[in-house]
């Protein structure tokens, strides 16, 4: 435990270090458009904190949206944190300083709220490292009344089990309200001077918020149970909700982001189109834990490009989402915005769909030979691209190409997963027929074509249909990339693969349950820090750690669950139903594909019966309605 | 048309390297609204050009940058609106158009006047070692970069070396002015390195250093 007496260094000790330390600028903030309120002038104070190097947190909009509605609020002061580097915290630690936030270098120890966006789950180190750094006690139970509430949101909150002995509360969802309603009742509790186990009690009792504390892990043979505690009379909901906007129309948007003085990871402006998606990939967790998808109309999309661009100076504006191509009335606003090129900036996609429909968009963005495409099929076999239900058939993808190599282009760079579900060799063959089939279009087209493959490790995730399914241990998907390499050597090929180990270790914390705390906490004090960064990651102190806390990680990752088994995250609603998962994963065994429900007919999902919520298209128009009988079909 | 602003990259934003202040100043001049003149082609960028580069951590009172406009636009209002838009810790001292014929601005650079702020030195030392740095007839200075280790001779860059200025416990400020060469010049952090070989030893991390002004010819 780190000393709480942590002192935040004055400028002048500042100046005199910093020079030390790799790319100071992270953490002296000065962002254009970062709010300063009086920390003592407000009654709530909130540290937002990103377990994330600076140039990555500051791209993040989930927490730039958070960020503006906090600050709106005259009675909260929201300041931000990132993880600093690994110089920077050794520095910190030798001066005995604390961690602090980046606008008025207040320790975050001294914030009434520490919220931590949770993004991917080998941040998790990162996590306890910033807690620590702020001389706050790791452990939920260690925290006293003179602590942060210690809180997280983002989608690793929708399966937190790992992270339930260090953390407070978790923000299930959409956070434009939750965020509001969470500080509203710590105002209120505050006011009445209440005990840190009131406050735990109230917050238990808003939507969307789940309080580990108040659950017991139970491991009984059927899973990993976790049931609220009996605590004379008081007991925490059976399940706890996400919370799903209605509509984004209307619902608050920083139309003033603030600008960091180092360049960001995207370091544009983004404006999100729409949330949710539909397409319905059944690997893709994003898909399930953001439905149903609600559009924004095509004259706020207008309206906040404009005042972004103008407020900003960027010269590229990202009109963002999970399948941006889906968008109802994509064509005219890019050709709008493309025509009309308001303060003469740029329109990008963040991500293209695989058909020849997006090279279209593309190439309407002025996208040029000198830039290359990326496209996504993900599998290279159509059966594999069925059992993920990536609904593209391989004369889309080949009509694709083609019209890029007719755009242009002459470097297309394509992304896939192996150590799917029922992988074979052949399938991951395929991959590279695939690769050089494309190849052979652009020479056809007379071009000197580049084709990048990029693959990387599949990961079972909770809330997904692939929840039940084994991850590929290490060595063999080692092999597989191997294969792949193989197959892939020749001129115009290129390929890219990620860190077998690192894909292990994702997937042992993706589906984690509450034992796995141990094991971080012991990777922690061995110095295990950003874990997704393969020259960072200590792969012998997490065995150490493994070992330590006698964890077998291997019967979190690699082992098949059956029908049956209870999940540490099923108390914990997406508001897609896990019979619906069931369904999806039975039709992925027999290469059944599934429709997207936006072409009009329900998949019956679950979540517009279950959660009060539909499907809204820009337009004004509504998806389909909820269809029992499909909800029921199994 | 031309027009060059005379800025400071002051204390709070020292920590910024050269192509971080070069992205602030281009966000600047897009949120006050200048008219940028772009060039052409696939990557169209505008016609900004910020001279003789400070390295992170050194601030400068006095830096140039040149935009290059597509109107003759009133000055006052440039001025304003820059103002307006930059980031704290920058400032805007002045702007004035510049002849298309003017001879290349980098060209006329002699010198900067560096001063240096260290603490926990001793004075006598610092003049000693000052004094045989300025007695040597060259002193020869590796620059480790991350590719390779480059020698460079500190000794003909070093124009003048002020008398060290003690301006607290320990604490001692000197005044270095260091000549340009075509473009080339070379760090204080560098001298300051260099003088361990004459019996002076500090972090040169921890001093700091701000260019007070640039000397043309």
């Amino acid at each position: 435990m780190r000393d709480e007496r942590l002192s935040v260094p004055s400028w002048d000790d500042l100046r005199r270090q910093l020079g030390k330390v790799e790319k100071p600028a992270r953490y002296l903030g000065g962002e254009v458009g970062a709010v300063r309120k009086e920390l003592a002038s407000v009654d709530v104070t909130f540290a937002l904190a990103f377990p994330d190097v600076y140039e990555v947190g500051v791209s993040h909009l989930g927490s730039l949206i958070l960020y503006s509605i906090l600050n709106s609020l005259d009675y909260v002061a929201c300041e931000r944190v990132y993880m600093p580097w690994t110089d920077m915290e050794e520095l910190m630690r030798q001066k005995g300083w604390s961690l602090f936030s980046v606008e008025s270098r207040a320790p975050i120890g001294s914030f009434d709220i520490v919220g931590f966006s949770l993004q991917y789950e080998l941040t998790y180190t990162n996590v306890l490292a910033m807690l620590d750094l702020s001389g706050i006690p790791l452990r939920s139970a260690e925290r006293g009344e003179r602590h942060p509430l210690v809180i997280a949101g983002g989608p690793c909150a929708m399966a937190p089990e790992p992270l339930a002995d260090f953390v407070d509360a978790f923000a299930l969802g959409d956070g434009e309200e939750l965020a509001v309603d969470i500080v509203r009742v710590y105002r209120d509790w505050k006011r009445e001077k209440g005990t840190r186990a009131e406050l735990l009690r109230r917050l238990a009792q808003v939507d969307g918020v789940y309080v580990p504390s108040l659950y017991d892990a139970v491991y009984d043979g059927k899973g990993a149970r976790v049931v609220p505690k009996d605590l004379d009379g008081f007991r925490a909901p059976e399940v706890v909700r996400r919370r799903v906007l209605k509509s984004l129309e209307g619902a608050p948007y920083p139309d003033r982001p603030f600008i960091p003085l180092i360049p960001p990871v995207h370091d544009r402006g983004m404006v999100e189109i729409f949330r949710g998606c539909t397409q319905g990939c059944r690997f893709c967790q994003a898909g399930m834990l953001y439905r149903p998808v609600r559009e924004r109309e095509p004259e706020t999309v207008d309206r906040l490009v404009r005042d972004i661009l103008r407020h900003s100076g960027y010269d590229e504006v990202s009109l963002v989402s999970l399948s941006s191509a889906d968008y109802t009335f994509i064509t005219e606003t890019l050709s709008r915005l493309v025509r009309e090129a308001p303060c003469g900036a740029r329109v990008s996609l963040p991500s293209l769909r695989v058909d020849s429909f997006s090279v279209g968009l593309a190439q309407m963005l002025g996208a040029t030979s000198t830039s290359g495409l990326t496209l996504a099929p993900e599998a290279g076999s159509q059966r594999m691209r069925d059992v993920i239900n990536k609904r593209v058939t391989e004369e889309e993808i080949m009509d694709a190409a083609e019209s890029a190599f007719s755009a242009g282009y002459s470097h297309i760079k394509l992304y896939f997963m192996i150590g799917l579900p029922g992988e074979t060799d052949e399938d991951v063959l395929e991959i590279a027929r695939l690769a050089r089939n494309i190849r052979e279009i652009g020479r056809k087209k007379g071009k000197r074509p580049t084709v990048v493959v990029s693959v990387s490790g599949f990961v079972p995730k909770p809330h997904t249909p692939f929840q039940w399914e084994a991850a590929v241990r290490p060595d063999e998907l080692r092999r597989r990339q191997r294969l792949l390499r193989n197959a892939l050597r020749g001129p115009g090929l290129e390929f890219r693969y990620h860190d077998a180990d690192l894909t292990a270790l994702e997937a042992v914390f993706a589906r984690g349950d509450r034992r796995l705390g141990a094991a971080l906490e012991a990777a922690f004090r061995k110095g295990c820090r950003f874990d997704a960064w393969p020259d960072k990651v200590r792969l012998d102190a997490w065995a150490e750690a493994f070992r330590e806390a006698a964890i077998d990680p291997d019967s979190y990752a690699f082992r098949e669950r059956d029908r049956e088994e209870v999940f540490p995250w099923d108390h914990l609603s997406s508001g897609v139903r896990k019979r619906f998962l069931w369904r999806e994963r039975e039709k992925a065994r027999e290469a059944l594909t599934t429709w997207d429900c936006r072409e009009g007919r329900c998949t019956g999902c679950g979540i517009c019966g279950d959660f009060g919520v539909s499907v809204r298209l820009a337009g004004g128009r509504e998806g389909p309605s909820f269809d029992a009988r499909e909800s029921e079909r199994v | 048309m031309r027009v060059r602003a005379v800025y400071e990259k002051g204390d709070k934003v020292r920590f910024l390297g050269h192509l971080d202040v070069g992205r602030c100043i281009r966000l600047a001049l897009r949120r006050a609204g200048w008219p940028l003149e772009w060039t052409q082609g696939f990557s169209p960028k505008p016609k900004i050009s910020i001279y003789a580069p400070l390295p992170v951590g050194v601030a400068g009172m006095r830096e140039y940058f040149d935009a290059v406009l597509t109107e003759r636009p009133d000055m006052g209002a440039l001025a304003r609106s820059l103002s307006r838009s930059f980031p704290e810790g920058f400032a805007l001292h002045e702007i004035y158009p510049v002849r298309d014929d003017a001879p290349p601005f980098e060209d006329t650079i002699r010198a900067s006047l560096y001063s240096v702020d260290m603490t926990g030195v001793e004075p006598e030392a610092v003049r000693r070692a000052l004094e045989a740095f300025l007695e040597a007839p060259n002193v020869l200075f590796d620059v480790v970069r991350p590719d390779e280790v480059k020698t460079v001779d500190l000794k003909p860059y070093v124009l003048e070396v002020g008398e060290p200025e003690e301006i607290g416990e320990g604490r001692v400020i000197i005044q270095m002015l260091i000549a340009h060469d075509r473009g080339r010049t070379v760090r204080p952090q560098w001298v300051i390195s260099s003088l361990e070989r004459f019996d002076f030893k500090t972090d040169p991390r921890e001093a700091i250093i701000d260019r007070r002004k640039i000397i043309f010819e």
